[in-house]
């Protein structure tokens, strides 16, 4: 996995040089492998273990540098703009046609999410744009995507794959008026049912597999990819962007099923966090509007079929202050050891 | 008409036989050469026969050996000397063995020496020399990875430590689930398995593989005997790699493990630096950083103070090869027993602690031996193990 330490620079002020901080990266077990480029086009490959996958990003990293040497970490707080602003995007092309809406407009009386599968699929959260333009990213987005070596595609595209390298949770954008029936339903596929992947392979799909539907067919693989005919295309007017928690099993499965390893199914696998989900969206929505204009259409859906809750970390005292000890001088020393 | 003489010889055989005279060659392949060959030891064979007396010695002895006109001057002079040069050689030698014949004849002829018969296919060859020494077979010599595994088991030997060894072919239950990988878990993908075809039926912990690691034995170590352990269990495992300069789809390892009532991860470090000092030698430094395996928590990789640059990262100004010019070589995985583990086998993770880590043998053979291609062990090169000896 490639990460900039120049990007890490926006969440915490870093002053030590690249090649030291991959050292004391490593040595706190985040091991960067590689370093290549200088200064500010440093990159580093990392090789961040499985149980590590809030490392898999650079908010992780940065969190963890935060921890390393003592400095404040900055949040990350999407600033969205409010229903009725949102100027058209830069670009030339003209005003599109965004449909006058009613402010307030709530998007359940107009779409609606249905979790059919509380086991595979504990949380779906939606947000909508409406109005939006489709182009190349701005300047800064399309180096920090290369940076990374990851491809540029459209504004909308890269702003999802932009908050994933960012913050590590995977999120996917529809294409709203694609989505037929108003709905998504998070199932298990039907036997028989068929989907053509963004990459163009169809794919037979088998009723194991955890599928995002529209109210007449499949839209995506669950957390591994989304389909074809209702990606992001120039002709683009209005967005669904999806922020969801899908069971690392099933992710897996479907996975391994159809022998598509993403970065989206690699986090999900590993266990993305189950509490980011509407950050997540947020900030994808954010990078849209900056880009691509357009405005949020009603309030953000968050629909939770099950709830994941934080397991406790026990500590046993007795352990603790069984390893201590009275120093020479009189003070209170801990020996090494193993809980 | 023929002379009186020759009448008066072929009529009475009692007398002397006709003495041989030495045809001129004109031919000289191999075939003329052999039927000139032939008569000639024909002749000299009746000849020999007839000697009878003294005189009779002489006059044979004589005929075929006088310098002036016996038959080996004239077989010199009509055959080698006329002989044209490319068949020189070839008449030369059998110049040479008629000789020897000639002499063995006239000398078994002598008194006092049992009459024997020269056999005209007299066989020419050398005789045996018994005084050359015999045809030793080579012994082997050890393996270069056995030598180095058996140097790294005794190591740890000397620490008492026992020595267990397990199945090569191992179900999942051993390879992965008690060593607290679950099912469907990404961690399995970190081991790229071989598995036995033809086992969908079977429940997925039965399913028999290839073992990725030699740390299956430590399970079945923990399951017929209670703690205290200190094993080490060295052997082969295979992986799904495919084979380049340092990797190899069969390899080995040796893991180890102790288990008590007062293990800590200070007793690890301990262990594992004297282990690579008496590996490599006492100026070598070890470091620890975190890691992950299913099986110990927490988790540790060791790296040795490069063995080629002192682990100063350079080797004469330029950045050192071996250790990618940051001075540290990365070789064992460790960490403290999960819990898991424990629970797996029935020891009680309350009262018990353990540690457990792992070495790749062709990797410190590589570093020992200094060579440069792991396929090296495996291609049976006699030119290369016997540098071993």
């Amino acid at each position: 996995m490639k990460l900039s330490p120049q990007w890490l620079r926006d969440f915490v002020d870093l002053t030590v040089d690249p090649q030291r901080l991959a050292d004391e990266l490593t040595l706190a077990g985040i091991a960067v492998e590689a370093v290549s480029g200088t200064g500010d086009a440093t990159v580093f490959e990392m090789e961040i273990t499985t149980n590590r996958p809030d490392a898999m990003n650079h908010y992780g990293v940065a969190r963890e540098c935060s921890a390393l040497y003592d400095l404040p970490l900055k949040a990350i707080v999407p600033r969205l703009a409010s229903a009725a602003k949102s100027n058209p995007a830069a670009g030339g092309e003209g005003a599109r046609n965004a449909r006058a809406l009613p402010q307030g407009a709530s998007s359940a009386a107009s779409f609606s999410i249905q979790i059919e599968d509380p086991e595979g699929c504990p949380r779906y959260g939606a947000r909508m744009i409406r109005g939006v333009t489709i182009q190349s990213s701005p300047e800064a987005i399309i180096q920090r995507l290369q940076s990374v070596d990851q491809r540029p595609i459209n504004n909308a595209a890269d702003a999802s794959n932009y908050a994933l390298w960012e913050m590590g949770h995977p999120t996917h954008a529809f294409d709203l008026d694609l989505l037929e029936g108003g709905r998504i339903k998070v199932r298990r596929a039907a036997a028989g049912e068929t989907l053509r992947t963004i990459d163009g392979v169809d794919r037979k799909l088998s009723p194991e597999d955890l599928i995002i539907a529209d109210a007449k067919k499949p839209v995506a693989l669950a957390g591994v990819m989304g389909g074809f005919d209702t990606m992001i295309t120039p002709k683009t007017n209005n967005i669904l962007i999806e922020s969801a928690w899908f069971d690392p099993v099933a992710v897996r499965q479907s996975s391994r099923r159809h022998a598509l390893h993403t970065d989206a199914s690699h986090r999900f696998e590993r266990g993305a966090d189950y509490g980011a989900t509407s950050l997540a969206g947020a900030r994808v929505a954010q990078l849209i509007l900056e880009s691509a204009g357009g405005q949020l259409w009603g309030d953000e859906l968050d629909v939770i079929a099950r709830a994941i809750d934080q397991a406790p970390v026990e500590l046993r005292v007795s352990q603790v202050t069984s390893s201590r000890y009275r120093s020479p001088a009189g003070d209170w020393m801990w020996s090494a050891r193993s809980i | 008409m023929p002379s009186e003489s020759l009448i008066r010889e072929a009529k009475d055989p009692d007398q002397h036989p006709m003495p041989y005279s030495v045809p001129k060659l004109k031919d000289f392949s191999t075939k003329a050469l052999d039927k000139a060959a032939d008569k000639l030891l024909a002749a000299l064979a009746v000849e020999s026969e007839a000697v009878k007396n003294a005189d009779g010695l002489k006059a044979f002895r004589d005929r075929w050996m006088a310098r002036k006109d016996g038959v080996l001057t004239q077989i010199n002079d009509l055959w080698l000397k006329a002989a044209p040069k490319e068949a020189k050689r070839e008449v030369g030698q059998r110049v040479n063995e008629l000789k020897s014949a000639v002499t063995q004849a006239v000398e078994a002829c002598q008194p006092g020496r049992a009459k024997t018969s020269i056999s005209v296919n007299a066989p020419l060859e050398p005789a045996l020399d018994i005084t050359l020494p015999g045809i030793r077979r080579p012994l082997g010599a050890e393996h270069p990875v056995i030598k180095t595994m058996n140097e790294i088991v005794s190591v740890f030997r000397n620490l008492g430590y026992s020595v267990e060894e397990g199945p090569e072919i191992e179900t999942d239950y051993y390879n992965f689930e008690a060593l607290n990988f679950p099912a469907n878990h990404p961690a399995r993908d970190t081991q790229d398995t071989l598995m036995i075809a033809g086992q969908e039926s079977k429940l997925a912990q039965d399913r028999l593989l290839l073992r990725t690691h030699t740390s299956p034995v430590q399970i079945r170590t923990m399951q017929k005997q209670p703690p205290p352990v200190r094993v080490v269990c060295p052997g082969k495992v295979h992986r799904n790699d495919a084979p380049d300069a340092t990797h190899s789809p069969i390899f080995h390892q040796v893991e180890g493990l102790a288990v008590d009532t007062n293990i800590t991860f200070c007793d690890l470090k301990g262990t594992l630096d004297h282990a690579m000092k008496a590996l490599f030698g006492s100026s070598v430094k070890t470091r620890f950083y975190p890691s992950f395996f299913p099986f110990t928590e927490p988790s540790a990789d060791v790296q040795i103070s490069c063995i080629f640059c002192d682990g100063k990262g350079t080797r004469d100004g330029a950045p050192c090869r071996n250790c990618k010019a940051s001075g540290w070589i990365e070789l064992l995985g460790c960490g403290m027993v999960d819990p898991n583990v424990l629970g797996f086998v029935g020891y009680d993770p309350k009262k018990l602690s353990g540690f457990a880590f792992g070495m790749g043998v062709e990797r410190i053979a590589i570093l020992k031996y200094g060579v440069d291609d792991i396929q090296l062990f495996f291609q049976g090169d006699v030119r290369f193990l016997e540098q071993f000896c």
